[in-house]
């Protein structure tokens, strides 16, 4: 079994590449299973993406990156015995650092072959996302084997520009691709990197 | 790891790896509605965008500082749903899905999350702000800071 992490602060798109990735590998001939993480005790993106066809878990109420930390792992066993599926995405909550998710697992969970994760970056709010909660969010480009900064459709080329060099200053060795998710460009692209 | 029925520490309970000065506020709820007389599609659209700007307006005045995100659906049984979704305060909420026919009961989750808001604030915010939108009979559950 292998594991997706799909990170990003909140409104970044998660959700909306997650069934990207999921129809891809789908169409792959893979078999997937999805865990949602929301923060407030009543989900919304997991009903969405039970809609579209996909076997999903939710956790509530906290955080699986700190207070959700073992309804994690046990959701994780759930998943694997229940479905057996190739991969598992997780989409924690925007506010989660995905490096401790990705320790979790390794500690945790044994039977996982691989873990990626990809982290999407809410190109026409990264200034003001650097400005208020830049701990964050630079946390969550620091964990990524992939960035994708998404709405580049909302953006100027300048800005752009502006921000894929702030971003892969600070993405270490991932790698860095300009998407859409909104209108499809640059996805091709995003999926052949993480799938 | 944590465990089942851990104590909790002070504060942002559902955010322990943040500290509590970095923390935003966190309301997520559903509530039952009752439209008397029924609404029609049109109202309950008009109902969602007048929530957004009252809610918006609630939360400048509030302090924030930062939307991480407001979102919701308006699912109304047999009729269809409304998803609304938003991260900034002054930009319209994007609407998909909908609505058919003339509404008498609908089902309302709302989850805020938003930066520089005192959390104990923001449910009257969040619930004021539908009431005054909407002027339908509503029963909060599972309301609450978190």
């Amino acid at each position: 079994m292998n594991v997706l992490c799909i990170a990003g602060f909140l409104g970044s798109g998660k959700t909306t590449v997650l069934l990207e990735v999921a129809r891809a590998m789908t169409e792959e001939g893979l078999k997937l299973a999805v865990i949602e993480n929301e923060i407030g005790e009543v989900g919304i993106d997991g009903g969405y993406v039970r809609e579209q066809g996909l076997p999903v878990q939710e956790l509530f109420g906290g955080c699986i990156c700190c207070t959700l930390q073992s309804g994690l792992v046990e959701t994780l066993l759930a998943v694997e015995s229940a479905y057996e599926p190739d991969w598992v995405i997780i989409e924690p909550t925007g506010l989660a650092a995905p490096g401790d998710i990705l320790g979790l697992v390794v500690d945790h969970c044994p039977s996982v072959d691989t873990i990626r994760v990809l982290t999407l970056v809410d190109a026409p709010r990264w200034e003001m996302l650097l400005e208020v909660v830049e701990p964050l969010v630079t946390a969550q480009l620091a964990a990524a084997d992939v960035v994708a900064v998404n709405k580049v459709d909302e953006v100027d080329d300048e800005t752009l520009a502006a921000v894929t060099e702030s971003v892969r200053s600070l993405a270490g060795k991932a790698t860095v691709l300009a998407v859409s998710a909104g209108t499809g460009a640059g996805m091709k692209r995003l999926l052949g990197a993480v799938v | 790891m944590d465990e089942p029925g851990a104590p909790a520490h002070d504060g942002h309970d559902h955010l322990r790896h943040l500290p509590d000065s970095a923390a935003p506020a966190v309301f997520a709820a559903q509530a039952d509605v009752l439209f008397d007389p029924p609404a029609h599609a049109d109202q309950l659209e008009l109902a969602v965008t007048r929530f957004f700007a009252a809610l918006s307006g609630g939360l400048a005045d509030a302090g924030c500082t930062l939307v991480g995100h407001i979102k919701g659906t308006l699912t109304a049984p047999g009729h269809g749903d409304l998803a609304f979704h938003a991260t900034a305060l002054a930009i319209a909420p994007a609407l998909t899905g909908g609505v058919a026919g003339h509404i008498t009961d609908a089902v309302l989750t709302v989850n805020v999350i938003v930066f520089g808001v005192d959390e104990e604030a923001l449910p009257t915010l969040v619930t004021s702000a539908w009431s005054r939108a909407a002027g339908a009979d509503t029963a909060w559950r599972r309301a609450g800071a978190l």
